[in-house]
């Protein structure tokens, strides 16, 4: 055994072969040192050295879970590099599963907070993920569907359903594209995202990407699919409308009034942002007799000292606060509130004194900033903030009714977007595709 | 392939840069109308244009407005807009336009052009406040008011209900007006604007009544508010009846009213009205708190009031009431009725059946 095994690795002076002989049984070992764990030792070591008895060894290598026959020898590179324990004793080949989990602890909620909801969130390895779901959707019928993707990384995936609610159309249109899906390394379920969506050049998600094991449950409750990746701390849920990606998980645990109040806020607000630069432009240069006059007067009072036509003026802010945003997520953490400091003070203050842009773009430019961040889902949130830029477009050549022209064209292209298979603008699904009693969004 | 789609999308762009919106204009390149007053010219058939433009600040005080005032005499008010044009720095925007005066004079020989034109222009909104300004409209835009705070702020709220409401000042938009002027049997009636005795504020509490054509009769303002009450159902105001020399005043809350017409050869007109209201001012121990007494006299004095008033607006021969639309509504018969109703009109009867309900005695003690 050890002669092939050499022959695969050929360089990586990290693999750990040696022959053990402790006076009745010689045995081939080899293994990953920085692969595997400690439980090697108590599982293999100890029972092999100073408390060896042969009887008792051949009853463990046959009865022990974690022992497993390894006859084919091509799949024998593959278990070293998962972390397994190859040994030969007697010319028959085992396995021991050895490897090392880095992480135990499940993580907090990170980029989908809740107030009062559960505060776990998913982790990066795999196994500690499917228990976080198992522990939430504690069902005989939660079917688990192990894949392995990446040519060169390996990346285990499991696909998670539930065999009764799910819709079996759209299980055999996302096992088509399991197969298509080519990618050398796999690292981030955003990949995995792209290589899934039927088409590259997409505004909108079409797969939703959540670390919150409640929103998994919720979803596989309603007969949705969920795709658990090793190493990303994220489930992919599909299939999945636009009311998806703008719903909180908070929306459930509030009362009811609280919140629908919310839900509402946080669709004007999407509204706003996408709209409001736009609006800007189109009320300023076209159609000033939309405000009241107080307005129109104050605005046109504050503008009197920008040079440039509004458009310009627009695209400095945003361009500014584009900037801003990018910076305050790329930066570290401790110079980050440096940034936003000088970026949000000093920049839109000055910017205002030194009769760049008038005082009632800055407003407008915070207003669509905050707004912004409203949204819970961060791939529908930088949707929603490209979603601007052909709105302000529209409006610098046709104004008021460009804009109206280019909101009622984005529905029709969210009425056009499937998500695998199914209508993604769809407001109500029918009763038996969702009887979680969860309510329409 | 994808060079090909990347250089039309490059070509497109590259074309869109050349197009620039027709309409493309920063709004401080643009200049305010604020109010517009239309004369009758120095000549004859020629209007003299009185734009009142507001010059914006940044900051917002009491009396510190500035508007401009530009004003040109042409055939037309087509021209003389265009001529203004040319006075200024910025382009006129009509869009903030919400106050349109005509002068006495112009009213007199009739506004049937000015309508037109201002029926016409897109950018003239139909919720502009309609007036008639006395002297003329140059002399009322001259004025520059006092508490005005922002260019024009000062007659934007005379009108209408956002600012002061008055039962002496009748409100009339340009949509209503325009209706007026085609409606059968239905004429209209602008609000007269003039200046202040001290001038720093405008006078807004008379009407003037017009028939299809011109000017025909001014109503003072104690009729005024009368009209108000009882055409528009404004129940911000008061009826004062007097009384053994001193008056009593009904503040109003609610008014109703109903119209009947009966077809004969001289129509006899019924107007029931119904005002709910609660004593303002009342001399001490009046008519021995008798309720019903002291709301059978105001009955009949409102009733005079009232019927005098109709009867006026009758002689004038304008119907600002639209007793005409109603009978026509009323009864089938098309242009013989009209006919009927237009030659009966001048010598029509009256009754005026008032109900007065004093909802609360106004007691204090």
């Amino acid at each position: 055994m050890l002669e092939q095994i050499k022959n695969e690795f050929k360089n990586a002076s990290d693999l750990l072969m040696d022959t053990l002989d402790n006076g009745y049984l010689r045995m081939e070992l080899a293994y990953f040192p920085s692969l595997c764990d400690e439980r090697i030792k108590d599982g293999l070591l100890v029972p092999f050295s100073y408390r060896f008895d042969p009887d008792e060894f051949r009853r463990m290598l046959h009865s022990n879970p974690k022992y497993q026959k390894q006859d084919k020898s091509e799949e024998w590179a593959n278990l070293l590099l998962k972390g397994n324990v190859l040994l030969e004793i007697d010319g028959q080949c085992y396995s021991f599963k050895s490897d090392r989990t880095f992480v135990t602890e499940v993580g907090t909620t990170q980029v989908e907070a809740s107030l009062q909801g559960p505060q776990s969130a998913f982790t990066e390895d795999i196994n500690l993920n499917i228990s976080l779901v198992r522990i939430r959707y504690n069902k005989s019928i939660l079917t688990v569907k192990p894949f392995d993707k990446g040519s060169f990384s390996h990346t285990s995936i499991q696909v998670l359903y539930d065999s009764e609610l799910v819709n079996e159309n759209v299980l055999k249109m996302l096992f088509k594209q399991m197969e298509n899906v080519n990618i050398d390394l796999l690292q981030a379920s955003g990949q995995l995202v792209k290589e899934l969506t039927d088409r590259s050049h997409r505004l909108f998600p079409t797969l939703l990407q959540t670390e919150r094991p409640d929103r998994v449950a919720v979803m596989l409750r309603r007969g949705k699919i969920v795709i658990l990746m090793n190493g990303s701390r994220f489930a992919i849920v599909l299939p999945v409308r636009l009311f998806d990606f703008m719903h909180a998980m908070d929306d459930d645990y509030e009362s009811y009034w609280i919140s629908r109040f919310l839900i509402i806020m946080r669709y004007m607000a999407v509204s706003l942002t996408v709209i409001l630069p736009a609006v800007y432009i189109a009320i300023v240069s076209y159609n000033p007799e939309i405000f009241r006059v107080q307005l129109a007067f104050t605005i046109d009072g504050s503008r009197a000292g920008v040079p440039y036509p509004s458009f310009v003026e627009v695209f400095i802010m945003l361009f500014m606060i584009e900037a801003l945003i990018e910076a305050s997520i790329r930066l570290p953490r401790f110079v980050g509130s440096t940034a936003t400091t000088v970026g949000g003070l000093i920049l839109g203050q000055a910017a205002q004194q030194a009769g760049l842009v008038s005082s009632i773009m800055i407003i407008v430019t915070s207003v669509v900033a905050i707004s912004n961040f409203v949204v819970p889902n961060p791939n529908f949130s930088q949707s929603v903030r490209l979603m601007k830029y052909p709105f302000v477009i529209i409006a610098m050549i046709y104004g008021i009714s460009g804009v109206a022209v280019m909101f009622f064209a984005m529905i029709v292209y969210l009425c056009s977007l499937r998500s695998f298979g199914e209508p993604y603008l769809a407001l109500f699904t029918p009763k038996n595709q969702m009887n979680s009693g969860h309510g329409k969004d | 392939m994808r060079y090909r789609k990347a250089l039309l999308f490059a070509l497109l762009l590259s074309m869109l840069c050349g197009v620039n919106g027709c309409g493309f204009k920063d709004i401080d390149k643009r200049f305010f109308v604020v109010a517009m007053g239309i004369d009758r010219g120095s000549k004859p058939s020629t209007y003299r244009v009185t734009l009142r433009l507001a010059i914006p600040t940044s900051k917002i005080e009491s009396g510190e407005a500035k508007t401009e005032l530009e004003s040109i005499e042409a055939p037309t008010i087509a021209e003389s807009v265009r001529h203004i044009k040319s006075l200024v720095d910025k382009e006129l925007d009509f869009g903030h336009c919400r106050v349109i005066l005509f002068g006495k004079s112009l009213m007199e020989r009739g506004v049937d052009e000015p309508l037109k034109w201002l029926s016409r222009r897109r950018d003239i909104q139909m919720v502009a406040f309609l007036g008639m300004a006395e002297p003329n409209s140059f002399h009322v835009l001259k004025l520059h008011p006092q508490s005005e705070r922002y260019p024009g702020n000062a007659l934007f709220l005379s009108f209408g209900s956002e600012g002061t409401e008055s039962s002496y000042s009748v409100t009339e938009y340009l949509f209503d007006w325009a209706r007026r002027q085609s409606e059968t049997g239905k004429d209209g009636y602008l609000p007269i604007v003039r200046r202040d005795i001290d001038s720093n504020s405008y006078r807004v509490d008379k009407v003037a009544f017009l028939d299809k054509k011109k000017l025909r009769l001014c109503l003072n303002s104690e009729e005024t508010q009368l009209f108000n009450i009882s055409a528009k159902h404004y129940d911000k105001s008061v009826i004062a009846i007097p009384f053994q020399g001193t008056r009593v005043v009904l503040a109003l809350s609610q008014v109703k009213t109903r119209t009947n017409i009966s077809h004969s050869d001289i129509p006899e007109i019924t107007f029931h009205i119904r005002a709910t209201g609660f004593m303002e001012e009342s001399p001490p121990n009046f008519l021995g708190g008798d309720m019903q007494q002291i709301q059978k006299h105001m009955q009949t004095e409102f009733n005079n009031q009232l019927e005098d008033l109709l009867y006026k607006v009758r002689d004038a021969g304008v119907d600002p009431y639209g007793f005409g639309l109603h009978y026509l509504a009323t009864y089938f018969g098309r242009s013989n009725e009209w006919n009927h109703w237009m030659a009966a009109y001048p010598s029509v009867k009256f009754h005026v059946q008032s109900r007065i309900v004093i909802a609360k005695p106004g007691l204090i003690r």
